[in-house]
C-alpha cells in the first residue's frame, strides 16, 4: 500500500482541498482499527483534538510550516510533558514525563500532531519489540514476523499507514533494522547533529534520535525539522556538509555465508543499478567492520549498567514493598526490568568490574578508535559504504528470542556506524519471494547526511 | 571463544548490579552471560598497533556556571513513588 508523502499532504492542506481534522482523523481510525500492537498508547480525542486546533489556527495565521497538521508518533522512550512514557518498560508503566524532549519541543513548534507513543524493546534493548514488557508488535508484511527493533512499533505505524512519520532512537541499528524489515526509510544520524535531550538514556556514547519515513523526501523534512544544536545537550552540533556526489561507493569484504540468498541477490541488483547510474563500485578491505559487533556488546551494555542504574525504586516509576534500602533497589530492579535488560546491565557489569576492565572494556575503546578511523579513511574516497541493511529479512516471532547472540548477529551491519559517530540510511530495496521487504544501507562522512538522502533517491528510482 | 560464569560469579555480579536474580533462573542466567561474554571474546585475538586509547579528538563542552530558575522541579519530585513535600522519601540507610 503506498500513502502520501508530506509534501503531498502539505499541498492538500495548503490548497484546502483536507482539513488537519480530517487528515489527523484518518490515521488516527486506522491506528484505532489496528491490531498490529503498534502502539503503546493512542493519545485522548481531546488531546489530539487541542493540536489540530493549534495547527489549525498556523494555517489560518500564515505560519503553517511543511509538519503543521501531519500526524506523527514517538517512540516510548521520548518524553513528551504531561504524558506517560514507559520504555516500554513495567519500571515506568506509571511514569509521567515532567518535561519535553528537544525533538517534542520542536514538533510543538512546527506544528505536528502527535497522535501517540509506540512499542519498543524494553529501553531500546533489543532487534525485534519481543523485549516489550507489552508484548511484541507485528510486522504489517506478514503479522507472524517482528516488524524489528528496537524502534519496531515506530516502524510498524508508519509502514501500516498509522501515522505519516515517527521518531525512532538508535544505539546499534534500533531505526535502520526495523525499516529494512518494514519497507520504510530510517535515518541514523550522525552522532550530535539532533539533541538527545529528553530521550531515555540507553548508550550515551551510541544513541542517536531519527526519522522513520515513507520516503526519503520525507526523511529529509522531517529530519531538518528537529536536528541542530541544544544547550541542553553537550555533545549536539549543527553542522551540515554540501552534497557533491564522486559517485564512488565502497562495499565491505563481508563473509556471505551468514548472509540470507535473497538479501545477497537482492543487494547485487541494487549495485548493479547503482552501476548503470555511472558509479564506480569498489570492493574495499575494512579490517575490523566485522569486530564492531563485539565491540558494541561490550561497550554498550558497560553504558547500559550505568544509565539504567538511576532506575532504582527510589527516583522514578514504581518500588517494591522491601523494607531495606538495598532490598528495594534489587527487588524493584529484579522483578520489574525484562529478561534482556537483566542480562545486558549484568554483563556491563562484568566488563567494568576489577580484573575485566582492560581486557574487555579498555580493549573495546581501543578498537572502537581503529574502526572509527578505518571508516573516516574509506569516505575521503568514497560518497559512501554500501552495504544490505540486515543480514536476512524479518524473522518470525518467537524464533530468537530465547537466543539472545542470535538475535545479536541482526545487527552486524548497523552497528560500525554507530561505534564511529558516521551516518547512516537505510532504503527499502525490494521484496524477498515471500513478499518480506528487504534494504540497502549508506554509511556517510560524519555530517554528511544530505549526500545519503542524494544516494537513497537513486535506489528509490532503481529499485 | 566458549565461555563459564559459576553461579556464585553471578549471584556476585548481582549485588553488584544492584538487582535480584531469583534463585531458580540463577543457572539460566549464567550460561546466557556466558554465552554473551563467549561471543564478545573475539576482541581478545584482535591485534592493535599503538593506538592511542581514544583518538577521535573530543574537546570538553562548557556552559557558564549560572543558575537558572527550573520550573519543573517540583515535577521531578513528584514522579518519585515515595515523597513528601520537597523532599524523596527513602529507606533507612545507616543502621
Amino acid at each position: 500500500m503506498e500513502y502520501p508523502t508530506i509534501e503531498q499532504l502539505h499541498t492538500k492542506l495548503i490548497n484546502k482541498e483536507i482539513t488537519v481534522a480530517d487528515l489527523v482523523a484518518e490515521y488516527v481510525d486506522r491506528a484505532k482499527a489496528s491490531d498490529l500492537n503498534a502502539f503503546r498508547e493512542i493519545f485522548a480525542d481531546t488531546d489530539i483534538a487541542a493540536q489540530v486546533a493549534v495547527a489549525e489556527a498556523m494555517f489560518q495565521q500564515g505560519t503553517a510550516t511543511v509538519l503543521t497538521g501531519m500526524p506523527i508518533a514517538l517512540k516510548d522512550n521520548i518524553l513528551f510533558g504531561g504524558h506517560v512514557v514507559s520504555g516500554s518498560s513495567k519500571m515506568l508503566e506509571h511514569y509521567t514525563a515532567s518535561y519535553d524532549a528537544t525533538v517534542v519541543a520542536k514538533m510543538k513548534e512546527a506544528g505536528a500532531v502527535i497522535i501517540g507513543r509506540t512499542n519498543m524493546d524494553e529501553f531500546a534493548m533489543g532487534s525485534s519489540t519481543e523485549n516489550s514488557a507489552y508484548g511484541p508488535t507485528k510486522n504489517p508484511h506478514d503479522t507472524s514476523k517482528v516488524p524489528g527493533g528496537s524502534s519496531g512499533g515506530s516502524a510498524a505505524a508508519v509502514a501500516a499507514g498509522l501515522c505519516v512519520a515517527a521518531f525512532g532512537s538508535d544505539t546499534g541499528g534500533s531505526i535502520r533494522q526495523p525499516a529494512a524489515f518494514t519497507g520504510i526509510v530510517g535515518l541514523l544520524p550522525t552522532y550530535g547533529s539532533v539533541s538527545r535531550h529528553g530521550l531515555m538514556a540507553m548508550g550515551s556514547s551510541l544513541d542517536v534520535i531519527g526519522p522513520m519515513t515513507h520516503t526519503v523526501g520525507d526523511a529529509k523534512i522531517f529530519y531538518d525539522a528537529f536536528k541542530g544544536k541544544d544547550s541542553y545537550d553537550g555533545t549536539s552540533q549543527e553542522q551540515s556538509i554540501a552534497v557533491s556526489l564522486k559517485k564512488k561507493l565502497a562495499m565491505p569484504k563481508f563473509d556471505k555465508g551468514g548472509i540470507d540468498p535473497e538479501v545477497l541477490s537482492n543487494f547485487e541488483m541494487i549495485v548493479e543499478g547503482l552501476k548503470k547510474e555511472g558509479f564506480t563500485i569498489d570492493e574495499i578491505e575494512l579490517p575490523h567492520f566485522a569486530d564492531a559487533l563485539a565491540v558494541y556488546y561490550i561497550l554498550m551494555p558497560a553504558e547500559v549498567s550505568s544509565n539504567l542504574a538511576r532506575l532504582d525504586g527510589i527516583r522514578y516509576g514504581d518500588r517494591a514493598e522491601s523494607v531495606s534500602i538495598n532490598d528495594v533497589y534489587g527487588d524493584t530492579r529484579g522483578a520489574l526490568f525484562g529478561p534482556e535488560t537483566r542480562r545486558r546491565i549484568l554483563v556491563g557489569t562484568y566488563v567494568l568490574s576489577h580484573g575485566y576492565y582492560d581486557a574487555y572494556y579498555n580493549k573495546a575503546v581501543a578498537l572502537r578508535a581503529t574502526i572509527r578511523k578505518e571508516l573516516e579513511q574509506a569516505l575521503e574516497t568514497y560518497d559512501a559504504i554500501l552495504t544490505p541493511t540486515t543480514p536476512t529479512p524479518a524473522f518470525g516471532i518467537g524464533e530468537k528470542v530465547n537466543d539472545p547472540v542470535s538475535m545479536y548477529l541482526s545487527d552486524l551491519f548497523t552497528v560500525p556506524a554507530n561505534i564511529a559517530h558516521h551516518p547512516a540510511l537505510s532504503v527499502p530495496s525490494g521484496k524477498s519471494a515471500a513478499g518480506l521487504p528487504v534494504g540497502v544501507q549508506f554509511i556517510g562522512a560524519r555530517f554528511g547526511e544530505e549526500t545519503l538522502f542524494a544516494l537513497g533517491k537513486i535506489v528509490e528510482d532503481i529499485r | 571463544m566458549s565461555k563459564t560464569l559459576t553461579v556464585e560469579e553471578t549471584k556476585r555480579l548481582a549485588t553488584l548490579a544492584r538487582l535480584t536474580v531469583p534463585e531458580g533462573e540463577l543457572e539460566a542466567v549464567s550460561q546466557d552471560i556466558a554465552n554473551i561474554l563467549g561471543f564478545v571474546d573475539t576482541i581478545q585475538s584482535v591485534q592493535l598497533g599503538d593506538q592511542a586509547a581514544d583518538s577521535s579528538n573530543l574537546t570538553n563542552v562548557f556552559r557558564e556556571d549560572a543558575v537558572h530558575p527550573l520550573a519543573a522541579a517540583h515535577d521531578l519530585i513528584e514522579v518519585a513513588p515515595l515523597h513528601q513535600d520537597h523532599f524523596v522519601k527513602v529507606p533507612k540507610v545507616i543502621e
